[in-house]
């Protein structure tokens, strides 16, 4: 176990992943010499970060909107999700009323939402934001009701025998016997999050990475398009660490499960 | 009796099972003085924590009185000290913040029930744990930990269920001789479940012993053995011979259609013929 927070092992941790994606992105800058593919067509992977850098002000600008909304977006979700998934936890009536609307918001595919949200509330950030909130409350709310349940009935029973109300219950046993699971969901959000807000900024925006890469496509801006896009899947995946981070703190007596259970 | 710690009258209890309702317990009557330690043993699924559940005041009997120092009516919850089974530490808390819990629900603040809990840490053997949590524990300091968390949770009545089930049987030996010795201290009317014969009778001021489903009390018997206890009394001639009526109790209740009397010696394995010891007093029901 302790061999694991060692250099060596985080060595031995991101080697292939990172090894991988080198593999990849060299096979990549081969094909496009040897090919002699044009870069509007498919820029060699050497090509983006200069795009990158000189269009710097732009595309941090854009960035800066985006992460907003994903942000906004996230923040809602949790709360709306934290929210249903104790209605739906606690009181019956309220499962069978809400479960299957929530399962339903699913369904419904964004291509088809996303113009319609637009078309009702502008070119503005809320439907980015409620956008974000769509695709991520789902997880949210369906790992925490599955945690809120889980939990074992004979811890509520002692905390019972001590005269605990209702209140003391929850908050000192079902809500912490939650989290773990509360976390999952928000991981799984975290990820998918970008892509809420992307979609709406590609449908109709004026600012944000959806609209920069709307913006440059036509022009062949190709590798600034590919910039963009790698930018979109660092953010989803800085969410994701810093999910991982919070976690870590708020749950000190978790350090180290997931690693035994990847083990 | 009225100033009895615990009276239990007439207790019976079932539960809606697969198909017809299973009777968990039979008309049960118990009853322990103040600052009695009485130990109640029976065979796996009888009914003892059910009984405790009753006692605690997590479920209520279909019929029969249960009464805490005299009192038959009023919430039971929150007024005795009640050990279930499982330990129940909560992996989150560290064991200091496992333990403070009753106190925390009864509304003590934080740094006072830690400071008030930390001052117990070296009796119950826990000295340098408070900041761990559960899962890194041993199973003795684990039960110890369970069990100052009841000590904590207040109440002239303990319950304690199977306390040291799961412990091996060293272990078991040093945390029967430590409880006692915590129990001559603060003198609370302690009940106590095992399904060990010695750890019932090691024990005791008095014991019961229970029949298999539905459960009722098929034997009671106060055990004359003096205190302190040590272990070299588990060879002396008074035990031996409560063990033999315990165990010879234990399987007519466990075979009640070996009615005859050739037959319940028969498969009597420790041979216990002997006359009932004077020294101990029992009531055959
Ligand atoms: N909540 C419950 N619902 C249904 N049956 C139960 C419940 N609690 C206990 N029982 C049943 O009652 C009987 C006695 O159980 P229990 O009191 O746990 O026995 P013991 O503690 O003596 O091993 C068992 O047959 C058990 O299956
Ligand atoms: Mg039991």
């Amino acid at each position: 176990m302790s061999a694991r927070s060692g250099p060596s092992s985080l060595l031995r941790r991101w080697l292939p992943p990172l090894g991988l994606l080198a593999l990849l992105l060299l096979g990549w800058e081969l094909a496009v010499r040897l090919g002699e593919i044009a870069p509007w067509l498919l820029p060699p992977p050497s090509a983006i970060p200069g795009a990158v850098v000189g269009d710097a002000g732009d595309l941090l600008r854009h960035t800066l909107v985006t992460l907003q909304e994903v942000l906004l977006g996230l923040a809602v979700a949790i709360l709306l999700g934290l929210l249903m998934a104790v209605a739906i936890a606690f009181f019956p009536l309220l499962e069978r009323a809400l479960y299957p609307l929530v399962v339903a918001s699913q369904t419904v595919p964004l291509p088809v939402l996303a113009p319609l949200l637009i078309i009702f509330l502008g070119y503005g950030i809320v439907p980015k934001i409620l956008l974000v909130t769509l695709i991520c409350f789902f997880p949210i709310v369906v790992n925490t009701v599955d945690g809120l349940r889980g939990v074992d009935g004979e811890a509520i029973n002692l905390l019972r025998t001590f005269g605990a109300t209702r209140w003391q219950i929850f908050a000192k046993v079902r809500w912490p016997a939650a989290l773990p699971l509360f976390f999952s969901g928000l991981r799984v959000a975290a990820a998918v999050s970008v892509i809420g807000a992307v979609f709406g900024e590609l449908i109709g925006a004026s600012s944000g990475l959806g609209y920069y890469i709307r913006h440059e496509t036509p022009l062949f801006h190709t590798a600034e398009v590919y910039g963009a896009t790698i930018i979109l899947m660092l953010l989803g995946i800085g969410l994701f660490v810093a999910v991982r981070a919070a976690e870590w703190t708020l749950l000190p007596w978790r350090r180290g499960a997931d690693d035994r259970s990847r083990a | 009796m009225s100033d009895a710690a615990l009276a239990v009258r007439g207790v019976s209890k079932s539960f809606a099972g697969a198909g017809r309702p299973v009777r968990a317990l039979d008309g049960v009557d118990l009853v322990a003085a103040p600052g009695e330690l009485v130990t109640l043993i029976g065979p796996s699924g009888c009914g003892k924590s059910t009984l405790f559940n009753l006692i605690a005041g997590l479920a209520e009997p279909d019929t029969g009185t249960i009464a805490l120092d005299g009192q038959g009516a009023g919430q039971r919850l929150g007024r005795v000290a009640y050990m279930p089974q499982k330990d129940l530490l909560l992996p989150w808390r560290t064991t200091l913040d496992n333990v403070i819990l009753p106190l925390e629900v009864r509304g003590v603040r934080r740094d006072e029930a830690r400071r008030r809990a930390l001052d117990l840490f070296p009796q119950f053997g826990l000295e340098g744990f408070a900041r761990a949590y559960p899962q890194t524990l041993s199973g003795g300091m684990r039960s110890r930990a369970a069990f100052l968390r009841t000590v904590l949770a207040g109440g002239s009545l303990l319950l304690l269920d199977e306390p040291f089930g799961a412990l091996d049987a060293l272990t078991r030996g040093q945390m029967q001789e430590w409880l006692l010795g915590v129990w001559e201290r603060e003198r609370r009317t302690t009940l106590f479940i095992t399904h060990d014969v010695d750890e019932a009778i090691f024990l005791a001021d008095r014991l019961y012993v229970m029949t298999p489903r539905p459960g009722r009390i098929a034997l009671t018997a106060t055990v004359e053995l003096p205190r302190p206890r040590t272990p070299d009394l588990l060879t002396a001639p008074a035990f031996v011979q409560l063990k033999a009526r315990l165990l010879r109790a234990l399987r007519d209740g466990a075979a009640p259609e070996l009615e005859a009397p050739s037959l319940a010696s028969d498969i009597d394995l420790v041979g216990s013929h002997q006359h009932a010891d004077p020294l101990i007093e029992g009531v055959r029901r």
